[in-house]
């Protein structure tokens, strides 16, 4: 149960942490 | 009914789940964000920083996570947590429910890797002028500090274990900490604790990229600031708890969770000194790294020192099995930062020419000498019970040995801070031994009063008239800069204005003026201290130090989670109600009320010590005078430090370190 929430809880942090990652090359430019 | 029940059930396997899953998810991304930041300085790819980064503050929500958690179970009386059970009850005053957070082994762990994470985000946050290499390495070391406070958490020590069966009641916070101090004490000393770990993260980050000039020395010194001011507060409400709660009529006990408090701060205290040197003429490079990493492995030591019961303390309710964890963290943190340190230490080499013995660096260098000593005093001291255990023979030393060991030393600094602010920088010439007349004349003075008034301590002789003179230093720079910049034309308020623009250093100057008002509140309440212990019958009286009390009687009363016995003593037109309260909920355990009238002259002090069947009652009472010079100076320290440094960006004066070595900022 504890690693399923765990496991939850990084996915949620995902887009936040990997945010220089996700964003497009046009974008970073703007 | 079972509706209820289920939801109840339900709600807590959630909450503990919650917790336990975010501080889990806060390991994963604590270690990657180590292992990422790391890799990334390393290899100057600014994304993958910027990802270790990001990594850290999702870490950090993680622990408030957590954190929201413990505290929602704590104050809902989740008594299915195991740490809710063991620190609270349903009759504690919710207050102290909510403190329970910190109030035991795992919560309090919690709490000081929740306040590492916010500061360690803060500073993170705030180091864009250093320059991506360096921040990306500071941000690994936050992280390997993180990771292995959360490793502890979720594999030795998690405040989210569930019991089997969930009892009807929690078995309450200890008596002792049952008291409004625990709200404000214990949170702002373990904040001060885990806020040096960032001044120690910049300072190994600096070496890891050799990045050796003062640029990191201006981004710590705010943290260090903040560690300093934390523990500086925390070590003074320490005392006055210590005095309002304990009934032993003293503030300090030399215990070594006192002394494992008061060591970083003295290092901290060095640091905040001979960092200006480094600032200002870009010397003792090397030395100021070493007491940034001084005063951090003095932390994890103290940590290890009161968590593991290894020396015999007061604070044994702090003890646990997690104290090896900390040996061995401890262990790789002296390695990592004596590798660090000998593996930059040819970039660590001063290249200026040595300075005078007379001359603002060479008194900073004396005081920096003079606190490393008082800190061998006090280590020593502290080890003892444990190097001479494992000799065969346990020793214990006691407050005689600290007074004759670190007094001497504390005297020569207080001599030293009434005539340091007044030596010039490089040198020094006829101007200074003119501007030194008036701490001598305050001092005189103030011998000559003490003798005339019948003293003959030494140490009182001492302590008293330095304190008077470090007090005219500082009022005699206040004035000369106030009269300098009048005379030039500007009027009050243009005096007053750039008064403020110098706030660091009029601020160091006003916290000068706390301590020395500390230091005139120690020696009189140390010196001064008087005590009798009486029997009374209702009606009679007893005189202290020309303080007369007439007891009045005893009674019984009832609260919500304890019982009182209270005799009432009349004083003047007030009563004083020292107590003996016992807790029938934890097995009749009980603990002494302490009655204190305070004046600025002297406290009176009464400690109910029994009552006896023939209405009689034991007291001892003290007079202790001018204890509440400790709080007030206190006081002034930490607003001298707010005021030094709130709004101030960058130092007020401009380093002259750049002109003598390379630039501030340059890599």
């Amino acid at each position: 149960m504890t690693l399923l929430v765990a496991t939850l809880l990084l996915f949620a942090a995902g887009p936040f942490v990997l945010w220089p990652l996700l964003k497009t090359p046009e974008e970073s430019a703007v | 009914m079972p509706v209820t029940f289920l939801y109840n059930a339900l709600y807590a396997v959630i909450l503990a789940y919650l917790g336990a899953g975010a501080l889990l998810a806060g390991l994963v991304l604590a270690a990657f964000s180590a292992l990422l930041s790391f890799w990334a300085g390393w290899t100057e790819s600014g994304v993958m920083i910027q990802v270790g980064r990001r990594a850290f503050y999702a870490t950090a929500a993680m622990i408030f996570i957590a954190s929201v958690v413990l505290e929602t179970a704590l104050l809902t009386h989740d008594f299915s947590i195991a740490y809710v059970t063991e620190h609270s009850d349903l009759s504690t005053p919710i207050a102290l429910v909510a403190a329970a957070f910190y109030g035991g082994q795992e919560g309090s762990l919690l709490y000081w890797v929740l306040i590492l994470a916010i500061l360690g985000s803060a500073s993170l946050l705030a180091s864009s002028a250093l320059g991506p290499r360096l921040a990306a390495y500071a941000a690994g070391v936050m992280a390997v500090i993180v990771t292995f406070f959360l490793f502890v958490l979720v594999l030795v020590a998690s405040p989210f274990d569930v019991l089997q069966i969930t009892p009807p009641d929690g078995l309450g916070l200890n008596p002792v900490l049952r008291d409004g101090g625990m709200l404000i004490h214990p949170p702002v000393v373990l904040a001060g604790f885990a806020s040096f770990a960032v001044p120690f993260s910049f300072a190994a980050a600096a070496l890891l990229a050799g990045r050796t000039d003062a640029a990191w020395i201006a981004h710590t010194r705010r943290f260090a600031l903040v560690a300093w001011g934390l523990q500086s507060t925390g070590l003074v409400l320490g005392m006055w708890w210590a005095y309002h709660v304990l009934g032993w009529g003293g503030y300090w006990g030399w215990d070594p969770v006192e002394n494992v408090a008061l060591m970083p701060w003295l290092a901290t205290t060095a640091y905040l000194h001979s960092s200006q040197v480094q600032e200002r003429r870009g010397r003792l490079r090397g030395w100021n790294f070493g007491l940034v990493i001084l005063a951090f492995l003095l932390v994890v030591f103290g940590t290890f020192i009161v968590r593991s019961g290894i020396v015999p303390s007061v604070h044994t309710f702090a003890v646990s099995a997690i104290g090896p964890w900390f040996l061995g963290f401890l262990g790789a943190c002296l390695v990592f930062s004596f590798g660090l340190l000998s593996f930059r230490s040819s970039a660590l080499k001063s290249n200026v020419e040595p300075a005078p013995a007379v001359s603002r660096e060479g008194a900073f260098a004396l005081q920096n000498l003079l606190l490393i000593g008082v800190i061998a005093v006090v280590f020593w001291g502290t080890v003892l019970p444990l190097v001479s255990g494992l000799a065969g023979q346990e020793r214990v030393v006691g407050a005689v040995y600290y007074e004759r060991a670190a007094g001497p030393l504390f005297a020569v600094i207080l001599l030293l801070l009434a005539a340091g602010p007044l030596v010039p920088w490089r040198h020094a010439g006829r101007p200074l031994w003119r501007s030194l007349r008036w701490p001598a004349a305050a001092f005189t003075v103030l011998l000559v009063a003490l003798v005339a008034a019948g003293v003959r301590s030494l140490p009182a002789l001492l302590a008293i008239p330095s304190a008077f003179a470090v007090a005219s230093t500082v009022l005699y720079e206040y004035a000369r800069a106030i009269g300098r910049w009048r005379l030039a034309g500007g009027g009050w308020s243009r005096a007053l204005a750039l008064v403020a623009r110098r706030r660091r250093r009029y601020g160091a100057y006003l916290a000068h003026l706390g301590l020395a008002i500390v230091v005139i509140g120690l020696a009189a309440s140390h010196f001064w201290q008087q005590e009798k212990d009486v029997t009374l019958q209702p009606g009679q009286q007893v005189s202290v130090a020309g303080y007369t009390l007439t007891y009045a009687g005893v009674q019984t009363r009832e609260l919500t989670d304890h019982s009182e016995l209270v005799a009432a003593m009349r004083f003047g037109d007030q009563t004083l109600e020292p107590a003996r309260a016992t807790y029938d909920g934890l097995g009749g355990q009980s603990l002494t009320h302490v009655a204190i009238s305070s004046t600025p002259v002297a406290d009176v002090y009464v400690v109910l010590a029994g009552t006896n069947g023939d209405g009689s009652a034991s007291f001892r009472v003290f007079v202790n005078p001018l204890v509440s010079w400790i709080w007030a100076g206190g006081a002034i320290i930490i607003l001298g430090v707010v005021l030094g440094n709130a709004g101030a960006r960058r130092a007020a004066f401009v380093p002259v370190a750049s002109r003598v070595t390379s630039p501030v900022g340059a890599s």
